[in-house]
Parts: C-alpha cells; structure tokens; sequence
C-alpha cells in the first residue's frame, strides 16, 4: 500500500511543486496519474520511489522512501519519462539488472520483449525512442516487483505497441501489486486503469476508482471528467 | 525481513552494473585525454631533445624525468577523467532516476564510487610502471653504454623527485633551483618559492580533501539529481578552463626559458614545479566549486522551477 499524508516537495522553499498530497493507494490496483503540465506528476513519482526526498507522511509497501533502504528499493521499479540510454543490449542490461532484482524473471521478459517484438540483439542507443522504451518498460515488468511506476511510458509508441503495452501490463495486475502511470495520452489507458488521479497545482484533485467516477459524474469517460475536474469545462 | 546497509554482493552487483554501463566512456574518455597529454610530452621532449645544453651524461636521467613528466601528465589526465566522472555525461547515468532507485542503499552506491575512483587510479599507476619499464627497456637497447636503472617510486614525492633528479643529473638541489629563479627574475620571490614547496608536499593531502568535497558534494545534493548535474557541468568547464590556462602558462614558461638559455636542469625542474602547482589548482578546485555553487544556487534554483 502507498499512503501519503500531507506530502509536500519543492525544489526551492519558495517553490513548492507538491502540495498537501493525500493519498492512498491500496494493493491489486493499476493508478492513473493525470495532470496538467507542470503539476508535479513525474515529482510525485521521484519522491515516492526516493529519488527525490518530500516532507509530510508517505510510505511505500509500509516503508519510508526517505530511508532509501534496500528493501524498500528492491520492490519496486520505475519507468522515467527521460532514461539514461547506454550502448547496450537489452539483454547485457538485464543480464546487470537481474541479480539487483531478486523476483527478476526471465520468462517476464523474453515474453515482453516477443510482444513487444523488440531487437535484442541491437545496442539499445541503435534504437528508436519507441523501441528503447518498449525495451527498459520489458525490462521494468521483468523486475517483477510489487509496485511498478511509469511515467510517460507510451511516449513514441506505435499504435500496436500501445495495444502490447496495454496488454502486458493487464497481465501483470494482480492483487499483490499496484502498478502507477502517469501520462497524458488517456487513450493509451483506457480500459487498462481501474482507479484514477487527478492532480492539481494544490493537491489531489480526485482519486477515485472508475466505478466511483462514473457515480460522481455520470460518465466514466476518463477525458470528459478530467476537464471537469482540472479545467472547469463542461 | 530487516536489509542490511551494506551487503558485499549487491556492492558487486552494482560495480558490476556500473562497469557495464559506462565502460566504454570511460575507456573512451581516458583515451583521448591520454592521447592528448601524450601529443604534449612529444612536443616537450621534441623541444627539449634539441636544446644543446643536454649532456649525453644526463640522457638516462632525462628520459626517465620525461617518462614521470608524462605520467604526471597522466595523473592529471586521470583527475580530468574522474572530474568527467563528475561531468553532465557521466553524471546523468548515475543521477538518473533508474541509477537511483537501483537496489543498493546510499552507502553501497557510495563505495561503488570509491572503488571506481581506486580502480581509475590504480590502472594509470599500474600503466606508468609498465610503460616506465619498457621506456628504460628500450632505451637500454638503443644506448646500451648508459646505466638505465631507475627508481621509478621515487618520484611519487615531488620534493624526493627533484631532489633525485638533481643528484642524478648533479645539477642543483631544489633550495639552489629556487635562488636561482629568483635570480633569474622569474617574478618568483622566496614567499612563492616556499608555496611551490609546500603546493609539491600537499598534493596528496589536497587529493584527498577534494575527494571529501568530492563525497560531501554528493551527499548534499542527494535529494537533487538535477542540480547535481548542473553543479557538475560547471565544475568541469571550469576545470578545463583552469587547465588550459595552466598549460599556456607552462608552454610559455618553457618556451620563455629556452629561448633565455636557462640551463636544461633548471628550465625541467621548472616545469616540473609548474606541473604540480597545476595539481595543488587542480585538487583544491572543489572548494572553489562549492563557491561557485553558492554564487549560482539561486540561478539553479530558479531554472529548475520554470
């Protein structure tokens, strides 16, 4: 479970990116982080994996990401929107990866990486922006870890490679992970994500799983709501 | 189940990672610094070889001073390498998000540097032996009729270095090459002279205090990948900013001096000096860093926000 209380991050004291965030993410579950630009998405994904230290109350599987510790960094994975390529294969990478990774699994990603229908024989830096992501998203879902967070992971996707995304991380679900996306392409979500969240400039706009926003709105049209929330259009 | 804050595999894991990941730029990165310092020693030992003060007595002497110059050079080549280390390229993989979050916690990350640093380090020491050996080797071959053992550890102290140098070339010891620059209007007075002296007894101490800096550095920016890379970006400009205006002080230094027919020993032993000043402004530039990131923090800050 990750649960946050009153998180808060700035990169200046004058300038804090994150406020108030409150949430509570329970296990099984595959999250929807949508925002405008600038509302601190991929901040809020940085502080809850530790790269970046908040302040409030948050914790992640129970543990507080402030700590960095070991255990804490091995249950999880993340996919950051802008990643360090490196003159390898996907397959000396995860040769690298693997003992850092005690759930690792083999089977993971070679079935990802067929799906994905990724060269493994080609230096990752020799790819396009959508087959490198495609390769280090494989890569993540191998981790195999209880919580997985993504961030922009569709960007330079193909329109079939979104359909293998979708599928390959449906398969993944399972009750004893929650797996976390952020991005702005709300198509590439659509029935993928069972719970959304909306965030603003001052906190957490919505959080709510797609039955409870279809309640609440009347529609469960993850766009039509968000221009509710976020912008004030009908 | 409780995790360590140190496990010797996931160190492994991680060395091995890093390895991995960066091999290739740091091979690169040291070759090309290498060769540029190497295309220096050519020309030094080009203009040096033609001065006619250089007596067939000293020639052993001299090209073992040459040897040490270049792996002085080298030495300083490995700083550069380590402060690319530190540099916006080398940087981003290890600030990275992924580098980050890697399962490792931050003291283990913190002895991946390290070993890094040690392993940099001991391969150019490991590879100044080796080519010292083989220069004496091949110059024993070419001129049989000179004794081509030297010492090469003795030149690990600048201050040793000289004063072996000057005995091997029985020319005059350091506090003689001293008043001589003085009396050679160098510009150089006795309170220059004693901080040369002590600049050449300091440098490893001064190493090690940047590497604290180096460490402290890190560990207060952490919580901040994005200004760690800025902070690095500048420190690498400013660094080879710094060392080019060094060299050019050194080149002309040397020119000035040969063409003034300053004796060989003395225009060497100079040069020498000159180098290792260029290491004590090279090893003391991170608090010149941690200045400059004060002087910038704000405009960092502000960038970052937009």
């Amino acid at each position: 479970m990750i649960k946050t209380t009153n998180l808060t991050y700035g990169y200046t004291k004058s300038y804090p990116i994150l406020k108030g965030i409150d949430l509570s993410l329970e296990k099984g579950h595959i999250y929807g982080l949508f925002g405008k630009n600038g509302v601190g998405k991929s901040t809020l994904l940085k502080v809850l994996t530790g790269a970046l230290l908040g302040q409030g109350e948050y914790e992640v599987g129970g543990l507080d990401p402030r700590h960095r510790e070991a255990e804490f960094l091995q249950s999880f994975r993340m996919v950051p929107e802008n990643e360090a390529i490196f003159n390898l294969t996907i397959e000396e990478l995860a040769k690298v990866t693997r003992p850092l990774y005690p759930t690792f699994s083999q089977q993971i990603l070679d079935e990802a990486l067929k799906e994905f229908d990724v060269p493994t024989q080609q230096k990752l830096t020799h790819l396009s922006l959508g087959q490198q992501k495609k390769a280090l998203i494989s890569l993540t879902l191998a981790c195999n870890t209880p919580y997985i967070f993504m961030d922009e992971p569709t960007n330079g996707m193909d329109i079939p490679s979104k359909r293998s995304f979708r599928k390959l991380v449906a398969g993944m679900a399972d009750e004893n992970r929650t797996i976390v996306i952020s991005t702005h392409q709300v198509d590439d979500l659509e029935g993928l994500i069972d719970c959304v969240i909306f965030l603003e400039n001052d906190g957490v706009r919505l959080s709510a799983s797609i039955e409870e926003m279809g309640q609440q709105f009347g529609t469960e049209d993850i766009k039509e709501v968000f221009c509710q929330v976020i912008s004030g259009q009908e | 189940m409780k995790t360590s804050i140190f496990n010797i595999n996931r160190v492994a894991a991680l060395l091995r990672y890093d390895w991995m990941l960066n091999k290739r730029m740091m091979g690169m990165t040291a070759l090309v610094i290498t060769s540029i310092f190497a295309f220096i020693a050519l020309i030094y030992f080009v203009i040096h070889s033609q001065l006619p003060t250089m007596g067939g007595e000293a020639l052993p002497g001299l090209v073992a001073t040459f040897t040490y110059s270049f792996f002085s050079y080298a030495n300083v080549a490995m700083v550069l390498v380590v402060t690319t280390i530190l540099s916006k390229k080398f940087c981003e993989p290890r600030t990275s998000t992924s580098y980050l979050t890697l399962p490792g916690t931050s003291l283990e990350k913190y002895t991946v540097m390290l070993l890094d640093y040690l392993f940099g380090w001991l391969g150019v020491w490991t590879l100044y032996l080796v080519l010292f050996y083989i220069t004496m080797f091949l110059c024993s071959l070419s001129s049989p009729e000179y004794d081509w053992t030297c010492n090469p550890f003795v030149f690990f102290d600048a201050q040793r270095g000289l004063d072996f140098m000057s005995a091997y070339l029985d020319g005059p010891s350091i506090s003689e090459i001293g008043q001589q620059m003085n009396s050679m209007e160098l510009g150089l007075g006795d309170a220059e002279t004693d901080f040369i002296l002590l600049a050449t007894r300091m440098a490893p101490i001064t190493a090690l205090i940047s590497f604290g800096f180096y460490i402290v550095l890190n560990m207060l920016f952490t919580n901040n990948t994005q200004i760690k890379s800025i902070v690095c970006y500048y420190l690498t400009g400013f660094v080879l900013v710094v060392i080019a205006i060094v060299f050019g002080i050194c080149w002309v230094v040397s020119i000035v001096s040969s063409t003034d027919a300053m004796s060989d020993q003395v225009a060497a032993e100079f040069l020498n000096t000159a180098f290792s000043i260029a290491n004590y402004v090279l090893y003391a530039l991170p608090v010149l860093v941690v200045a400059l990131f004060f002087i910038f923090y704000r405009q960092i800050c502000r960038k970052q926000a937009k």
